[in-house]
């Protein structure tokens, strides 16, 4: 594993104000992801997990604190720039699996790497590129076809398609397979597994222990903050990689 | 618990809610405030008429104190059941003068009159009869007061016979039968006391002296023939003719008219849209409402009674603010007229309630939707996940446009619906400012010259007292036009001069009349001039006709019509139909041989100039203003400006497109901020998800300016493919009206048309949108995973 850090925070706050009253979701969140990681964020709900995604992605202002990704002090960059890196260094996946209406599932995908145009290639080239990673990803079929016109699983993996577009340093997810059944679930998990191991790093935010099992270390967020880290044994059987993060979350609280 | 809800809608949307409120204000106040106009207009006419005592007829008689009075020929008359006559002096413009200069706008005769003489009843400023004057003032018609921008106070100078007398600007008056612009006749009212320091002088009265008869009879025709047995008329004029004079202000008012139907449809176009969005939108609010066992009666309810808060408060405010609205509307639709109608009050609050009324129908249309929402759209976001159409129409993939122009020309096609009601909104917009401005430019033109019967000139110059010395016999047409001739020989710039001449005829065929005013003249052929049909008459014995001069008569080319002219009534073969609006239609054209008397004639139409070193236009108007100077008078035009002096409609388009271009800007505006808002509305997930993608603010907001601007634009080439021929289908009735049968040839300018106008609309249409696309920077990438 690569000992480059590509993720960052230290005391990493964020307060919400709601009719007058302050809410503290972060709260002093430190922690450091490297190069090729695969962290999965855990907690109870309200915890803070998907304010802790959004916030070190850039997708939302910090209140206080630091967060530099890729050697970039996220605090201290323009709206603009924070966009210019969600599209060119960055991917999103969502629970929900959100996608342009009017646009069809491949001109969905190719949006991004029109968008950006970091990759120097030609439009033709552009929907060759992401044909080829739909045809990894066993969605080759719908490529034409409108985005009601899928399944949630299929959708999903149009997604994990789109988050790829750009060659992004770092993939985050929200609860990627929340909003999809057991056997949609685990082929999703196995295609970001793909490219986790490609030498992506990812963070995704999770309920479910099974998904958490397959990444490299897991985060315990409660009330905003960070109450443990466990890192996953890659070499023991994944059945045994389950029961032992399991314990450790009873341990937490879970 | 309703109220409640009510309460939390009108607060939670108050963006939206608050543009709805301004349509309605703007409807209730457009629609109760022209309703209120065009009664006032259009039955404001015969009002009008009435109030300042017209009958059936009305003639200005020249009347020295010798001969036979025109009153005793009407009092034998058995078909004249009773007339009034109004003693009066006329002078030419030339007469009355303002700090030594001419006056305006006084293009035939003016009129004195004794303040306690008046047969015609006159009004003031505030519709009040005018019942006296006082010593060393004086009152005038209200467009001579305008063209001169008289103010009260205003020194004003009348010259006659020897006399002068300098007298005191009091104000306007305002009276149906000889103050129009188009009867060119003002009337200007003075002090008994100062008005006998004129009409006690022997020569004064001889030579001026005229008496105005108002006429009741059933046979104008039998009052025709007396004045053309006679002559000596100066003026006469039908009340059915009259009436037509009012057709200006009638077709102003229709185009404030036909504006606020325009802005009415669309502000209904705009509600129906959004209710229907509203409640489309609201499938979630709907669909839990129906889970929690609210009926569809009452769901229904619940926006029936938040349209009816929105158009009842909107109405109140659109009725008081429709109130001033109106006066100022009428105000510039004639400050000529004496305008009311009886319940302006009651047709406001009508029309207000009709407003409220069809909102409510609307509602009720668009809410019938509900029934096919259920609880299941709660949960499943309003996707029944039956929907297999297809969305995409263009693939990004194929296409060789950037992201951001793809999405804006995507999502327009994709939502065809919606880019059709804004197409056909944006498009209505600009036809109505075009349409205005086509037809501003044609009367601004000289493409009506055919219309007014007189051949192209490089000038024409008006000048009446040349026509007093004509008529009185003291020189020849020719002589006149020898010495305009010579005087422009002297000041360097040589050239020919000639003049159309018009003779009050009757023309009758088979028991059927037509009063009108036939030229001749006799410098040109009459085949100079443009006939609709036939071919210009060849000799003495042949005549064209005007298209209504022979409708009247029932003449037809060939047949061979009785003409009384100058007293004598002599059979002419019709050769030729043309379309004139020169005497509102009523004309006809002699051969140049036909040989009538100069001194006969009632006018000519103006002095022609032709110069001989055939300048172009811009040494022709440099020519104009020295000719002004040289001949002392206002009355000198090149071809554009005669033609508009002769219908006198420029001004009128061009207020009516001014005030039609700022509604339409502001509708267009409006509209745009709405849409766009609901747009926004709409798409909050879309556009969260396109900042999480990496779309910046600038780019997003750019894609939504875009669809609009592509709108916008399709929009401006349709209005501008369809201008002209919409243009003509509207106005060639209007024309009709005024003698072009045949429709008119409409000028176009392309600046205006091509640049100024589309510039003007597209840059209203990106700054509101623009404006209102700011708010999307509030949109974070980070809401993707919050929007229901």
């Amino acid at each position: 594993m690569n000992q480059n850090v590509i993720l960052e925070t230290k005391d990493l706050c964020k307060t919400y104000i709601v009719n007058k009253r302050q809410n503290n979701v972060l709260r002093n969140v430190s922690f450091k992801i490297e190069e090729g990681e695969m962290v999965a964020v855990m907690g109870p709900s309200g915890s803070g997990k998907s304010t802790l995604l959004y916030t070190v992605s850039g997708m939302d202002k910090m209140t206080a604190g630091q967060v530099t990704f890729c050697g970039k002090d996220m605090g201290s960059q323009k709206d603009s720039t924070l966009a210019e890196m969600r599209l060119n260094d960055m991917g999103f996946i969502f629970q929900q699996m959100y996608m342009m209406k009017n646009l069809s599932v491949l001109d969905n995908i190719i949006l991004p790497a029109v968008k950006s145009g970091k990759i120097k290639e030609s439009r033709k080239e552009t929907v060759s590129r992401a044909r080829e990673l739909m045809k990894k990803l066993g969605i080759s079929e719908i490529a034409d076809n409108d985005i009601n016109e899928v399944s949630g699983g299929q959708l999903q993996r149009a997604c994990i398609c789109r988050s790829m577009m750009n060659r992004p340093q770092m993939i985050f997810a929200d609860e990627p397979t929340g909003a999809l059944n057991r056997t949609s679930s685990g082929e999703v998990m196995d295609e970001l597994i793909r490219l986790n191991e490609e030498g992506t790093t990812i963070m995704l935010v999770t309920h479910d222990a099974k998904v958490a099992a397959r990444c490299t270390r897991v985060l315990y967020i409660v009330d905003g903050n960070i109450k443990g880290e466990y890192n996953m044994n890659k070499e023991l059987p994944l059945r045994d990689r389950e029961r032992g993060l399991n314990n450790w979350l009873l341990e937490m609280g879970w | 618990m309703y109220l409640h809800i009510l309460k939390r809608d009108l607060k939670r949307k108050k963006t939206m809610n608050c543009i709805i409120l301004l349509f309605v204000i703007l409807s209730a106040m457009f629609l109760s405030s022209s309703v209120n106009n065009i009664l006032s207009v259009m039955g404001g006419v015969d009002r009008f008429l009435d109030l300042s005592g017209m009958k059936d007829y009305w003639t200005l008689m020249g009347e020295p104190d010798s001969g036979t009075p025109f009153g005793d020929l009407l009092s034998q008359n058995d078909k004249i059941k009773s007339y009034v006559r109004e003693d009066v002096l006329t002078c030419t413009n030339e007469m009355i003068r303002k700090n030594g200069t001419v006056l305006s706008g006084i293009g035939g005769t003016a009129v004195l009159v004794s303040a306690d003489r008046m047969c015609i009843r006159s009004f003031d400023e505030d519709n009040q009869p005018i019942t006296a004057v006082e010593p060393g003032k004086i009152r005038l018609s209200a467009y001579v007061a305008d063209k001169n921008n008289l103010k009260k106070g205003d020194r004003i100078t009348v010259e006659m016979g020897g006399e002068t007398l300098t007298l005191t600007f009091e104000g306007i008056c305002k009276e149906a039968v000889i103050g129009r612009e188009m009867v060119d006749c003002p009337r200007f009212i003075l002090n008994p006391e100062d008005y006998d320091r004129f009409y006690r002088n022997d020569g004064i009265r001889s030579t001026f002296r005229h008496g105005i008869y108002l006429i009741e009879t059933d046979d104008t025709n039998a009052v025709n023939d007396m004045i053309s047995s006679i002559g000596g008329c100066r003026v006469n004029v039908p009340r059915s003719t009259l009436k037509l004079t009012y057709l200006f202000e009638i077709y102003a008012a229709a185009i404030v008219m036909a504006l606020s139907i325009f802005l009415i449809v669309i502000a209904f176009v705009m509600l129906a849209f959004t209710i229907r969005f509203t409640v489309s939108e609201e499938f979630r609010e709907i669909g839990i409402m129906k889970a929690i066992g609210l009926k569809n009666r009452s769901i229904r309810g619940l926006y029936l009674v938040k349209y009816l808060a929105i158009s009842v408060a909107g109405s109140a405010i659109g009725f008081f603010a429709g109130i001033p609205f109106g006066k100022l509307l009428l105000r510039s639709v004639s400050r000529n007229m004496v305008l009311e109608n009886d319940h302006p009050v009651l047709i406001g609050i009508l029309c207000c309630a009709g407003v409220v009324l069809l909102i409510l129908l609307f509602c009720w249309c668009c809410t019938g939707r509900i029934k096919k929402l259920t609880p299941i759209d709660a949960v499943r976001s309003g996707q029944t996940g039956e929907r297999f159409g297809r969305k995409s129409l263009l693939h990004l993939g194929k296409s060789r446009i950037g992201a951001n122009g793809f999405l804006a020309i995507n999502d327009t096609v994709s939502s065809p619906k919606q880019t059709a009601l804004l197409t056909i909104v944006f498009t209505l917009c600009t036809l109505l400012v075009m349409i205005l401005s086509i037809l501003g430019e044609t009367l601004a033109s000289d493409k009506l010259m055919n219309l007014v019967s007189v051949t192209k000139s490089d000038v024409y110059l008006e000048n009446n007292s040349e026509l007093l010395y004509i008529q009185n016999g003291n020189k020849t047409l020719r002589q006149a036009e020898e010495e305009i001739e010579q005087k422009l020989a002297e000041n360097g710039m040589p050239g020919t001069v000639y003049a159309e001449c018009c003779y009050n005829t009757i023309t009758e065929l088979n028991g059927k009349v037509s009063n009108g005013r036939f030229a001749y003249c006799c410098d040109t052929g009459t085949q100079d001039y443009f006939y609709n049909k036939g071919t210009a008459p060849q000799n003495a014995n042949e005549v064209a006709l005007a298209s209504i001069t022979a409708e009247e008569c029932g003449a037809k080319i060939g047949d061979t019509v009785n003409i009384t002219v100058c007293g004598e009534k002599k059979p002419f073969i019709v050769t030729a139909i043309f379309d004139s609006m020169q005497n509102l239609g009523r004309c006809g054209r002699f051969h140049e041989s036909v040989g009538l008397p100069d001194r006969e004639m009632m006018f000519t139409m103006a002095f022609q100039i032709n110069f001989d070193d055939h300048p172009n236009d811009a040494v022709i108007n440099s020519r104009v203003e020295k000719l002004r100077e040289i001949f002392n008078t206002e009355k000198v035009f090149n071809k554009a400006d005669y033609v508009d002096d002769c219908t006198k409609m420029s001004g009128v388009t061009g207020s009516a497109k001014n005030l039609t271009l700022i509604v339409t800007l502001m509708i267009i505006a409006m509209m745009s901020v709405l849409l766009e808002r609901s747009f926004i509305a709409k798409e909050k997930s879309e556009i969260a998800l396109m900042k999480a993608m990496g779309f910046k603010n600038s780019a997003v907001i750019g894609i939504h300016v875009l669809r609009f601007l592509i709108i916008a634009a399709v929009s401006v080439v349709i209005a501008l493919l369809l201008s002209m021929p919409v243009t003509a289908l509207i106005m060639d009735p209007t024309f009709a009206s005024l003698g072009a049968v045949s429709g008119s040839d409409y000028a176009f300018n392309k600046t205006e048309a091509f640049l100024i106008l589309p510039a003007v609309i597209l840059a209203s249409v990106v700054l509101s949108v623009f404006c209102t696309a700011l708010s999307m920077k509030q949109i974070k990438a980070a809401d993707t995973a919050n929007i229901e």
